[in-house]
């Protein structure tokens, strides 16, 4: 078998194998249908409450939720990070409170933000702002540091200072290990602002599921895990795009068993 | 120097495919015998499937056309032991423990394993060091208890993968010598590859040289130093000569192997 | 400490003081509301009511540690037995990757309606729930742990014939345990936040639970209290965590563990 064949045969085996397994199970009655309905009926729940019910509603909300978050804390992390790995003295100043802030999970910070703000957008925003925002500042200065000196020293030597420096040798450098630190953030925004919604919001991804298991409406939440790991999904897809967009000299590693 | 008339090792036609996107071949029609006792090196550019070569004697690849035979004088012997270029120790095992491994797999009882291991250790220069780890050890210490690992298993073959490569020049000029000692102690088959060809020449009976990829062996340089060799070979005009043939020979194999970019 | 030490490291203090100092100064005269920033001192002194048994905090407390200890273990056990036997199988390790890929983005708190539907409101439910995100983290870094074994150990392993029982436990746990260990941060993380998540939804007791419902009597002060605590759990177990894995494992620095 072509081994690319062979590796999207086996990534995919197991997967397929569970879901016929789930619906035929479930169609047979071997599987209680209150807690594991059909597939099929949730893939038609689904559809149906994106076109008719309310489930599209909230599906918008929170993917706007998470730009404006996610946007938010890439910018700032990425901003304060950078300045954290390259200068020690930022580095020391806000060190304190970043690590001493990020192990505190920012989910418990939401009544607090709920009472600030009140229970409209902005507090399930800042919430997942939060997480995200400490994560990037910590992946971003652990990349900065992770840039070998001797590079930074070539460049220098060559005449790479001040404003260059950042563009021409600091930020090519420091890109990849950025884009995965992005990725993973804003995976971690999602995570927390339906973990946010589902705690304390009316509406969004997160407020619907929780909606749904208060009526033991059982299709409807596995409808809503469903579009929340879709939307998981999504963003590994458009990191995995946009990679060689941003990083067009990184070549795909070839897992070659080639001996010298 | 007299071949035997059964070889210890005997590698016939042996050609190496690997599959993937693009078909690589490794090596090609090789065939090589080695006597008892005899130590012979592979030199050549890098690419060329030295490397594949010893794997398929180890028996970690299985040749894809062709054969590999070790002859065995003990039948409980394992066939061959093999020293690694680095990252080659467990670091979570103590010094003593790594070079125990091979023993213990062979359900060795630990305390004879333990003696064998200090033996060797010792042989080695490293009998202090037998209940310190890997990362507390310098990159010399760390190949010798490589090799003292490999000695420990009394194998058929002893089958060396640039072991001296990741060292600076100094620590492996001194670690030749003690191969050197060592190999006029035990008296093992070794089969032993290395890029530098100093080296090769000083250590060895007979240098096998190779083409860039596909491998296929270009010459075999006999040399008549014999076993009881010193340290002083190496300033000897008749060593630099041989040297210096050598290298006039691989130049172009060299040059070839550079310009076929690594993709 | 000696006055050069000081000196060097006077910026690590600097953040922390200012902050504190300015929230205090800033809450007392009021351009901050009190009611929602009490000054720092406040809460200090509040944290007494910890050891008064009427306002339960105690029991809170010792009820979320429980609770995340429990989760931890089962999902260290569980996760790692589970991800070196999925090694053995090419077929198993990409086909469950593609299943727990698809999983991980989706935050634990999420099958509380499901496992409640399931089990009802009892702690088997909570620590479930719990376990999933941990869970999954375990088992994809005991993978990538195994993964990341240098291939020169395994080719010594097999050059000198190790096999069976003796190489599972001497050779791939030891191997995979640098990346199991980050593992095992990691899902610290995860696991405080689920807790405390599922807690403020659904528990009688516990400090999402106490946080909830002096939210709903506006009790800010004693929910920062609870939060001070919450951060120093977080805190203390990541510290406390790095400590012990630095003496378990001497060499971890030496060797490349795996990313995620």
């Amino acid at each position: 078998m072509n081994p690319t064949v062979r590796r999207w045969a086996q990534s995919w085996a197991i997967p397929i194998l569970i879901l016929v397994l789930w619906e035929v199970l479930t169609r047979a009655g071997l599987l209680d249908p209150r807690f594991f309905p059909p597939l099929s009926d949730i893939l038609v729940t689904t559809v149906d409450e994106l076109v008719n019910g309310r489930l599209g509603l909230d599906l918008v909300l929170t993917v706007q939720r998470l730009l404006v978050a996610f946007v938010l804390s890439a910018v700032l992390g990425v901003a304060i990070g950078v300045a954290s790995g390259r200068w020690r003295t930022v580095e020391m100043l806000i060190r304190p409170v970043t690590d001493t802030l990020y192990p505190l999970p920012k989910i418990a910070l939401l009544p607090l933000f709920i009472i600030i703000v009140g229970r409209g957008e902005v507090a399930y925003i800042i919430t997942a702002f939060a997480t995200a925002f400490f994560q990037i500042i910590i992946s971003t200065r652990g990349t900065v540091r992770d840039v070998p000196t001797d590079l930074i020293e070539a460049g220098r030597s060559f005449g790479a200072t001040g404003f260059r420096f950042f563009t021409r040798l600091l930020f090519p450098a420091i890109a990849p290990g950025l884009l995965n630190g992005l990725r993973l953030g804003m995976a971690t925004c999602l995570i927390t602002l339906i973990a946010a919604e589902f705690v304390g919001a009316e509406y969004g991804m997160g407020a619907a599921i929780r909606r749904a298991g208060q009526q033991f409406a059982v299709e409807e939440v596995y409808a809503g895990l469903l579009i929340v790991g879709l939307l998981g999904l999504a963003i590994n897809l458009v990191f995995r795009l946009i990679t060689p967009l941003v990083l067009p000299w990184q070549r795909r590693v070839q897992p070659a068993a080639v001996g010298r | 120097m007299t071949v035997q008339a059964r070889p210890k090792v005997r590698l016939t036609d042996v050609s190496k495919r690997f599959p993937g996107k693009e078909q690589v071949t490794a090596l090609e029609g090789v065939s090589l015998d080695i006597a008892e006792a005899e130590f012979v090196s592979i030199v050549g550019p890098s690419g060329c499937g030295k490397s594949t070569l010893l794997r398929l004697v180890a028996g970690l690849h299985e040749p894809s056309s062709g054969t590999v035979e070790i002859r065995s004088t003990k039948p409980d012997r394992p066939k061959t032991a093999m020293v690694f270029q680095e990252h080659a120790l467990f670091p979570w095992m103590s010094v003593r423990d790594n070079v125990m491994f091979g023993p213990r797999n062979r359900n060795v009882p630990k305390k004879e394993a333990a003696e064998i291991a200090d033996e060797q250790l010792g042989r080695l220069g490293l009998g202090r060091f037998g209940d310190f780890f890997p990362h507390q050890l310098s990159g010399g210490m760390k190949q010798r208890v490589g090799i003292a690992r490999a000695l420990a298993q009394d194998a058929e073959v002893l089958l060396m993968d640039e072991p001296l490569g990741a060292l600076d020049a100094q620590t492996r000029t001194l670690l030749q010598e003690q191969i050197l000692e060592l190999r006029q102690q035990t008296k093992p088959t070794v089969l032993y590859i290395t890029h530098a060809i100093d080296e090769a020449v000083f250590l060895s009976d007979r240098v096998v040289l190779m083409s860039a990829r596909p491998g296929r062996i270009r010459d075999i340089v006999e040399l008549d130093f014999g076993p009881d060799r010193t340290p002083e070979l190496r300033g000897t005009p008749e060593f630099a000569a041989l040297s210096q043939d050598i290298w006039n020979h691989l130049r172009d194999e060299v040059q070839a192997a550079m310009a076929v970019d690594d993709k | 400490m000696s006055w050069r030490g000081l000196r060097e490291k006077w910026a690590l203090f600097v953040g922390p003081i200012v902050i504190l100092l300015g929230w205090e100064l800033l809450s007392r005269a009021g351009i901050i509301r009190a009611t929602f920033f009490p000054p720092p001192t406040q809460i200090i002194a509040r944290s007494v009511i910890v050891f008064e048994p009427d306002s339960g905090l105690g029991g809170d407390i010792i009820a979320t540690i429980l609770r995340v200890v429990v989760t931890i273990i089962l999902a260290v056990v569980l996760g790692v037995g589970v991800g070196i036997v999925i090694t053995l199988s090419q077929w198993m390790e990409r086909g469950t990757h593609t299943v727990l890929a698809f999983l991980y983005p989706i935050p634990g708190v999420l099958f509380f309606p499901f496992l409640t539907f399931l089990l009802g409101r009892t702690e088997m439910a909570i620590i479930l729930t719990a376990l999933v995100t941990p869970l999954i983290v375990m088992i994809l870094y005991t993978v990538a742990g195994v993964r990341s074994i240098d291939r020169t150990l395994l080719e010594v392993a097999e050059n000198y014939g190790s096999r069976g029982m003796r190489q599972f436990f001497g050779i791939l746990v030891p191997g995979s345990l640098p990346s199991i260990v980050t593992g095992i941060r990691v899902s610290l993380g995860f696991t405080l936040i689920a807790v405390i998540a599922i807690e403020m939804v659904g528990a009688p007791n516990g400090l999402g639970q106490f946080l909830w419902s002096n939210w709903q009597i506006l009790r800010v002060t004693d929910m920062y209290v609870a939060l001070l605590i919450i951060a120093i759990i977080g805190l203390l177990s990541s510290v406390g965590f790095d400590a012990v894995a630095d003496r378990l494992l001497p060499w971890r620095r030496d060797v490349q563990g795996a990313q995620i």
